[in-house]
């Protein structure tokens, strides 16, 4: 089923010296139950497309449009609680919260009681690997793979069914690089998630269902669609 | 939720947290003392300016001195003396000169005789008299030569008596005939002496006094000529009809004197009762009843201050008829009315045609006040006998310009004027820059600049609090704002892309920061306000000034003067002020942070 559709995303965006044209008529679509993997250089582009997606900004042309909807048109700060959610290469946890409070966190924003909030936050942590014992660590006490794992259990729990994933592997050796791509697979493939993958790694990009390849702001190459 | 994860950050960093709460406490501390000292130097200088009073008096100087002389009688030689004299008199015009910021304006008093019928009722005094009498034997009036009343015209001589009359000032001293009838105002001089006073008697003599010389003056201070005086104005050998002469009927008005003399006040018009010395120096105070104000006197309100002394059956709320018939530029009431003397009428009351100058102005004035005034010595500036104080504007402007019966120059005593407290230096330079020299000017400020110098010392002190107070508060939250927010970019990044909206962003990562804030703000502007409360005991007990002065005009009043505590108030005003800069301050940061695009600030981070 299709989720997302780009049509024709244009964006730039000026910094100090000049402006920068990041995103060049990009079109394509993204399915639920599958994992994308966009590839691409350094300042290729594939980091503003997935903010872009995020919804963190407006094409200057064509739309975004998620089920239907083109995202310039609907509350975006909503958008992004409830349909999408963002995971990092530096996994980028609330380094003050225990591994539980920050998968709380989204569901919290979301207006979950605290008690269930709690009960439901330790099933996403059951279900993306992590022993139950780390619960209550803090994340500067676990391991990379491990804060990556409740990086994804924090994604899981934001309740949309659109997972961005920047370099998800990028800080992980190659056994945790693969048991979070096979985490990430298997939110594609079993819990019907659209897994949208930024990575410099071929072989990674390799295992997704669809490969998209990004260069000057174009999406040059797409493979599997 | 979001207080709970505001307080668990603030909690996670427990060291920034304290210190942040620690400094905020220490600005808070000294914005409170800062403001609440600062308020209470300022309320208490409004509280000083209410009740001190800073006037200035406008005394002509000497030119020069010249040596004078009089004759002595019995050494039967000059007696030689030096003596000051004037200059052209200054007029009080040359006063309303640029800058002059006066609330009262300079300007010569005069004072105003008025005849109050009801004042006395006896008999007259011996010490003058208006009398026809001859010398038992012919000869010079010094020695002291025998006279014999043959008709008295005033006073409380009797017909037959002999009285012993002497010239003390005449080197040739007139000789009066026996068999000749002489008419002439008498004034008691002392004791009869020389070789014609009656041995191992006490006799009283008498000298000549000039009553029926005019001393009229126009309002430019030009003398009105009077014939009189180029004449020998001090007897007159009585012939038939001479009482239907012009000097005949001169005589005739004079023997009117002492009726005037008896029964004459004094009534001082002033745009201020301040300005009046006596009362300025507390030396008059009003006992029952208020003083004139600031209205009154400006509209002119017909309402007066009476001595409790000149009792005339009135009391407050009552009204005074004041018929007013000449004006004295000469001299002030104190001097013209000495105290303790009883009425006088103080000049010579015949106009240069030869009449008792008539009444000017009759007006009913409402007794608004009573007031004590006791002579301490203060010689000029003292209140004068039975004196009254009416409102300069109760009077059309210059309606005694025709009943000027002495002119003199401008005098402390009479010429006065009010500035604002604590502008004495300035009105000063702005003086001397004029260069007049012919005038001197002393300024009375009761004690004011030196309170104000105090109290200013005490609002800079003040200012140094509140001046560091807020650069402190301003560094600190600068420091902290980049430290919790800057720091935090992450933090935010990441709600961001949960879906938080930068509202809810703004709350969650501020909370904790104001929670600490708004408590540091309470700890330590309670910390100021007690602080500068036992200042302000500590400067109560210690600051000690003169209030000699100050419980001037109204007696028996207390005054607040010390600044007071303003409360809660101000220690609150400061902290909140405080607190929202925390707020606008950190706002400040976080919109910063918040208007980077949220991958980017984590890819910064990454990098």
């Amino acid at each position: 089923m299709e989720r997302i559709k780009a049509e024709s995303v244009s964006y730039s965006y000026q910094n100090k010296y000049q402006t920068v044209e990041a995103v060049k008529e990009v079109s394509c679509t993204f399915e639920s139950g599958k994992l994308y993997a966009v590839t691409g250089e350094s300042g290729s582009g594939k980091s503003t497309f997935l903010s872009l997606l995020a919804g963190l900004d407006c094409p200057d042309s064509g739309r975004i449009l998620v089920d239907g909807q083109d995202i310039s048109q609907i509350d975006r700060d909503a958008y992004r609680r409830e349909k999408v959610s963002v995971i990092y290469q530096a996994f980028h946890l609330f380094p003050l919260l225990t591994a539980v409070e920050n998968v709380m966190y989204p569901l919290e924003i979301r207006g979950m009681a605290r008690r269930e909030a709690k009960e439901r936050a330790k099933e996403y942590l059951r279900e993306a690997g992590l022993g139950e014992k780390l619960y209550d660590q803090y994340p500067r006490m676990m391991s990379g793979g491990e804060q990556q794992r409740t990086a994804i259990a924090r994604a899981m729990a934001s309740g949309g069914k659109i997972v961005l994933a920047d370099e998800p592997t990028g800080n992980l050796d190659s056994e945790n690089e693969e048991k979070i791509v096979e985490l990430l697979m298997s939110l594609a493939h079993d819990r019907d998630f659209v897994v949208i993958m930024v990575t410099h790694n071929r072989q990674i990009a390799d295992s997704a269902d669809v490969r998209l390849v990004m260069k000057d702001g174009r999406m040059t190459v797409s493979e599997g669609q | 939720m979001t207080f709970y994860y505001s307080i668990k950050q603030m909690r996670r960093s427990p060291v920034k947290s304290l210190l942040f709460f620690l400094l905020i406490s220490v600005c808070a501390f000294f914005l409170a003392l800062g403001s609440v000292l600062w308020y209470m130097s300022d309320s208490g200088l409004q509280n000083f300016d209410k009740l001190y009073t800073t006037i200035g008096t406008v005394e002509q100087k000497y030119e020069g001195t010249k040596i004078s002389s009089a004759w002595d009688p019995e050494a039967q030689e000059y007696e030689y003396y030096n003596i000051g004299y004037y200059g052209e008199w200054v007029d009080e015009e040359v006063l309303d000169f640029e800058g002059a910021d006066y609330i009262l304006k300079p300007r010569q008093r005069p004072y105003f005789g008025a005849y109050i019928e009801d004042l006395y009722n006896g008999i007259g005094s011996p010490n003058l008299g208006v009398v026809e009498a001859t010398p038992l034997e012919t000869g010079p009036m010094y020695p002291s030569l025998a006279m014999r009343v043959e008709r008295v015209l005033e006073g409380t001589m009797t017909e037959g008596e002999v009285f012993y009359l002497c010239d003390h000032q005449s080197v040739e001293p007139d000789v009066l005939e026996a068999g000749k009838t002489y008419v002439m105002q008498l004034s008691m001089s002392g004791i009869a002496h020389g070789p014609n006073a009656p041995e191992g008697e006490e006799v009283l003599e008498y000298q000549l006094y000039p009553g029926i010389a005019s001393s009229q003056y126009t309002i430019d201070m030009e003398p009105v000529p009077d014939p009189v005086n180029e004449e020998d104005r001090w007897y007159d050998e009585v012939t038939d009809g001479f009482y239907e002469t012009e000097r005949g009927k001169r005589w005739i008005e004079i023997s009117n004197y002492q009726d005037y003399d008896m029964r004459t006040i004094p009534v001082q018009p002033t745009d201020g009762t301040c300005l009046l010395m006596h009362f300025y120096n507390g030396e008059a105070q009003i006992t029952e009843g208020r003083d004139i104000t600031e209205e009154e006197y400006s509209e002119g309100a017909k309402v007066c201050l009476v001595p409790e002394t000149l009792a005339l059956q009135l009391g407050l709320g009552d009204r005074l008829t004041l018929p007013l018939y000449y004006a004295d530029y000469s001299r002030s009431v104190g001097d013209a009315f000495i105290f303790g003397t009883g009425g006088k009428a103080s000049v010579n009351i015949l106009n240069a045609e030869g009449e008792i100058y008539p009444v000017f102005n009759e007006q009913e004035y409402e007794i608004v006040g009573l007031y004590t005034a006791e002579d301490k010595g203060s010689g000029s500036y003292s209140a004068g006998q039975n004196e009254v104080v009416i409102p300069w504007n109760a009077l059309p402007e210059n309606c005694w310009a025709d009943n000027i019966a002495g002119r003199g120059p401008l005098e402390g005593a009479t010429t006065s004027f009010q500035i604002e407290n604590g502008t004495i230096e300035e009105f000063r330079e702005k003086w001397e820059a004029l260069e007049i020299d012919d005038l001197e000017i002393r300024f009375y400020d009761m004690g004011y600049t030196q309170l104000q110098e105090n109290l200013e010392n005490r609002k800079l002190m003040s200012m140094i609090f509140l001046a560091s107070g807020c650069v402190m508060a301003v560094m600190i939250l600068c420091f902290f704002s980049s430290l919790f927010i800057t720091g935090q970019r992450e933090r935010i990044a990441v709600e961001r892309l949960m879906g938080r909206t930068k509202r809810q962003c703004c709350v969650s990562i501020l909370t904790g920061m104001l929670i600490l804030s708004a408590a540091g703000c309470v700890l330590g502007s309670a910390a100021g306000w007690a602080a500068a409360e036992k200042a302000s005991e500590s400067v109560g007990n210690t600051l000690e000034f003169d209030r000699t002065f100050s419980d001037n005009v109204i007696a028996n009043t207390e005054p607040e003067t010390t600044g007071e505590l303003p409360g809660a108030v101000i220690p609150l005003a400061s902290g909140a002020a405080l607190l929202a800069a925390s707020a606008a301050i950190s706002a400040g940061y976080m919109g910063k942070t918040l208007r980077k695009e949220p991958l980017r600030i984590l890819g910064e981070i990454e990098e």
